[in-house]
């Protein structure tokens, strides 16, 4: 069963007097597990795909499945829950809370809600997400002390720290060199593996598409090409899923 | 819980602002509390000082009518009147039973006027006790039935010494002229009084009746001092319910203000006369207290409490304004943080929560800083030492400005800045709540 | 002070033996009470020295009106300068107070006293000698040149101001020349000494008189009676308007 899924999506915007149709019709589906690419140029819709699956905005039509629940008709609070539970975000801008450190910012998501982990528990397993993205001599520096690197490193911990079903990654790398973009992806697709948390990331950067095992690419509102590669399922190399 | 660390650290974070915020409401509430304290203290200092000049906090008076048709001033059924005291028993600290007239001291060619006061010492230690003798003791007072103690300027106007015997002329409760001697056996230090009695000489109670052609047992006034000065009004009360049981009463009169006592009871001209059809058999009370003589200043505390309300409200719109403007402010710039919050799952009850708990803040920051600001300043002014002298120390302590503040309202009037800050954040943390999660990210 | 003097020097004024009269000897007092009896309208200018150790002496001239069928009266200063003009009127009970410098009346109140001198309110109210005392002794002696009756008083109530008197009477005409008034403790007050009268109509009026105190040493009051007149009043003259009308 597919983790996530779009059947039909439609997306206008008001813009003025005029709209703007940003997504005219998108249909796709996601595997639990999968390290999903959505890619294309700027202003192709990327962003309002991820707003979607992320249950921080809402289609025009169409369907939105996150594990199985379609998410049209939510009222706000069970969408809010629902993102708590299932979601984790990584932003392009790292998004973090400035005044709290960084283990308060990862600790952040757990505190929201109810939780069946106890407050060692708790601790333990934020440590262990801060070891695991390599900030352990950071804990209690605020963001405003770390670098553009450190700080989105923060954020994936972050993001992890409910064990949600599905992160989603807004251009999460936009904003760092190369280097450090290249360290974030291999740490983005190294809990990937652990955690066998589904990945969902937008990028317009070719190199990093590469590195995705389900890419969708979307041009003008529409889905493009929707293919896995060889490295994701080893039994179907260069199988095409059409959009 | 997350909502009020959070928002705590965003105070914090914004330590200049809020702290420009929060002294702006500690300003106001200091100023209101300032004036709150002193015209709290004022009632407070000027209730005491009017009781301790007047002797008490509830008075009863008694006067009869001759068969001549003239005004008696004497309580001469005094059993009446003690036998209605029980009634307010648990309300008593202690009372005081009193003669008193204008006299004139006589020793050889000088003459000084003087408001005799005639006590039971025997009953009425205390009363020495409150004496700052400036000569004599009041050991040897006690010691000679005849003893008087005088302001120790009109022992020197009149050129006398401890121990030598001065004549006392007066008039009795009837109107005649009477003499007696009376022996100088201490003398006060001069002290400014209020009221129209200027120098007050103290004998034995008995003396002063027979100058005055009274029974020794009997009095003109009973002074009693309660031992809860706010429960004034129903000890008059009470009071009054049972005298009026057994005796005649004159009408309580709570419009009275600042009523000088007229001419008849300072001991002038002798006995009024009473009209034939206003004329009563046995001795008629009058139960009055201290408020009837404070009323006129306490309308005027309430006028300065009145302004220092308006002072209040002025302030509380100010705080209001000020903070709802900070608000909306903050929300603007942390429109992002919010729609990352929501993005996590924080719900729109918890993104309002953050901004009503940041006013909340900084509104009882600024009240308490206030009020400690307040209380230095009162204790700092309270150490002042104004002096016991000049009508001005009538609305002092011992010298010393008072402060009262009632701790309820106080304690009321800070929840109420706090409440209002956050209701004034209300609005802009509501707006900050109902951000779509989408938008706000965008707009980081 | 000044004020209460004021008052003093009135009640003084008003005084002038308006006293007087019954057991054998009560027929002397009443004939004292008759001799004596005010007619209803006097006018006369009076001078008051009194003698003071401690205010110091003051003398004042009053011009003086007076009505006891109406109770009512009027008297103006004259002297000291400082007084000059001050008046004070006593109509249907209200006892007014006229300051030429204000211009204006004030009210003071009648059961007022004109205490701080010698002169008390009984001094010129209703009560008579006859009715106020009994007469508790007599005998006849001299006074300097003149043949007296030495009366023993005693008041028969107690609200009488002196409630015993000793008063040197004259023979013929029968007139207080001297009085003693003691306290209630039997206690010399006052020694009143009455020397000259003037006769008007059927009644005499005292036109010296002086009081010493007999507490205080050194203190007394002399009050002289000149132009006394007991002709009608107008009654215009008892009226705030004529005490204006005076002044300007």
């Amino acid at each position: 069963m597919a983790i996530a899924e779009l059947n039909n999506v439609k997306k206008t915007y008001p813009l003025g007097k005029t709209e703007v149709h940003a997504l005219k019709g998108v249909s796709f589906a996601i595997e639990k597990g999968d390290f999903v690419s959505i890619a294309g140029p700027s202003g192709s819709g990327k962003s309002t795909i991820l707003n979607l699956l992320g249950c921080i905005d809402t289609a025009s039509s169409g369907q939105v499945l996150i594990g199985g629940v379609e998410t049209t008709g939510l009222s706000d609070k069970q969408i809010t829950t629902l993102r708590h539970e299932v979601l984790g975000f990584i932003f392009q801008s790292f998004n973090l809370i400035p005044v709290l450190n960084v283990f308060e910012n990862v600790e952040f998501p757990l505190l929201l809600g109810k939780s069946s982990l106890s407050k060692r528990e708790k601790a333990k397993w934020i440590d262990h997400l801060i070891d695991a993205v390599g900030l352990a001599n950071w804990r209690t520096h605020k963001p405003n002390e770390l670098s553009g690197g450190q700080r989105q490193r923060v954020a994936i911990a972050r993001a992890l720290a409910t064990k949600p079903g599905i992160v989603l990654a807004d251009e999460p790398t936009a904003n760092l060199d190369s280097v450090t973009s290249q360290g974030i992806i291999d740490l983005m697709k190294q809990m990937n593996r652990d955690l066998e948390t589904t990945f969902i990331f937008s990028t317009h950067d070719q190199d990093i598409v590469s590195i995705a095992d389900h890419v969708i690419r979307i041009q003008d509102g529409l889905v493009l090409r929707d293919y896995k590669t060889a490295r994701s399922t080893p039994g179907r190399e260069d199988a095409w899923v059409s959009a | 819980m997350q909502s009020l660390r959070i928002a705590y650290r965003n105070v914090l974070r914004q330590a200049k602002r809020n702290l420009l915020l929060g002294s702006a409401i500690a300003f106001g509430f200091l100023i209101f509390t300032l004036l709150n304290g002193f015209t709290g203290g004022l009632l407070g200092s000027v209730s005491e000082n009017f009781a301790n000049i007047s002797g008490g906090h509830v008075y009863v008076s008694g006067s009869g009518v001759s068969s001549r048709g003239s005004e008696i001033s004497v309580i001469r059924n005094t059993a009446a009147l003690e036998a209605a005291l029980p009634t307010i028993d648990d309300e008593i600290l202690s009372y005081t039973a009193r003669s008193s007239a204008q006299a004139s001291l006589i020793f050889g060619a000088q003459e000084e006027t003087v408001e005799v006061v005639g006590v039971d010492f025997t009953k009425e230690s205390g009363v020495l006790d409150g004496l700052s003798f400036a000569a004599g003791s009041p050991e040897g007072f006690l010691g000679n039935e005849l003893g008087v103690i005088l302001p120790e300027d009109i022992v020197a106007d009149l050129g006398l010494e401890l121990g030598e015997s001065v004549i006392v002329k007066t008039t009795t409760v009837t109107g005649q002229q009477n003499v007696g001697d009376a022996v100088v056996m201490g003398s006060t230090v001069a002290q400014q009084t209020f009221g129209p009695g200027g120098a007050t000489g103290y004998v034995h109670l008995g003396m002063l009746n027979d100058l005055m052609g009274m029974d020794p047992g009997q009095y003109q006034t009973l002074n009693i001092y309660l031992k809860d000065a706010t429960a004034i009004e129903p000890a008059t009360t009470a009071l009054y319910e049972a005298l009026k049981g057994t005796s005649v009463v004159e009408p309580r009169d709570t419009e009275s203000g600042f009523g000088l006592p007229d001419m008849a009871e300072l001991g002038f001209g002798g006995p009024a006369s009473v009209d034939e059809g206003d004329r009563w058999q046995g001795t008629k009370f009058e139960v009055t207290n201290l408020n009837d003589n404070l009323g006129e200043f306490a309308s005027l505390v309430g006028i300065i409490n009145t302004i220092g309300l308006v002072i209040f409200l002025v302030i509380l719109v100010i705080i209001m304004v000020g903070v709802a403007n900070s608000y909306r402010m903050v929300m603007i710039e942390r429109t992002a943080e919010i729609g990352t919050m929501r993005a996590m799952g924080v719900h729109k009850g918890g993104v309002r929560n953050i901004f009503l708990w940041e006013a909340l803040f900084v509104a009882l920051g600024g009240t308490l800083a206030g009020l400690a600001l307040a209380l230095l300043t009162m204790v700092g002014v309270g150490l002042i030492d104004f002096g016991t002298t000049g009508t001005f120390s009538l609305f002092l302590d011992q010298g010393h400005l008072a402060f009262g503040l009632p701790l309820l309202s106080t304690l009321a009037n800070i929840s109420l800045i706090c409440l209002m800050s956050a209701a004034a954040a209300y609005l802009p943390a509501r707006a900050a709540a109902q951000l779509q999660p989408a938008e706000a990210l965008r707009a980081g | 002070m000044n004020y209460r003097r004021s008052l003093a020097t009135l009640g003084l004024v008003l005084f002038i033996a308006s006293a007087a009269a019954q057991n054998p000897y009560e027929s002397i007092l009443e004939a004292v009470t008759a001799n004596s009896r005010f007619p209803s309208d006097v006018t006369a200018t009076a001078t008051l020295e009194e003698r003071d150790p401690e205010e110091g002496d003051e003398t004042s001239r009053v011009r003086m009106f007076r009505r006891d069928a109406d109770d009512t009266f009027l008297m103006l200063f004259e002297q000291p300068q400082v007084k000059l003009g001050q008046g004070y009127l006593n109509v249907e009970g209200g006892l007014w107070f006229y300051d030429p410098e204000s211009r204006q009346f004030t009210y003071t109140s009648a059961s007022e006293s004109f205490g701080g001198s010698d002169a008390r309110n009984s001094d010129f109210g209703d009560s008579s000698l006859a009715e106020d005392y009994d007469v508790l002794s007599a005998e006849e002696g001299t006074l300097g040149s003149f043949d007296v009756w030495i009366l023993e008083l005693e008041a028969t109530n107690d609200e009488v101001t002196y409630p015993r008197r000793k008063i040197w009477v004259a023979k013929d005409p029968q007139l207080i020349l001297k009085s003693e008034d003691y306290s209630l403790t039997d206690r010399l007050l006052r020694t009143s000494y009455f020397p000259s009268y003037v006769k008007t109509g059927d009644t005499y009026i005292a036109d010296e008189q002086l009081f010493v105190d007999a507490l205080v040493g050194n203190k007394s009051t002399r009050i002289t009676l000149e132009d006394v007149s007991t002709a009608a009043i107008p009654d215009n003259v008892f009226s705030k308007a004529y005490v204006e009308r005076v002044n300007r």
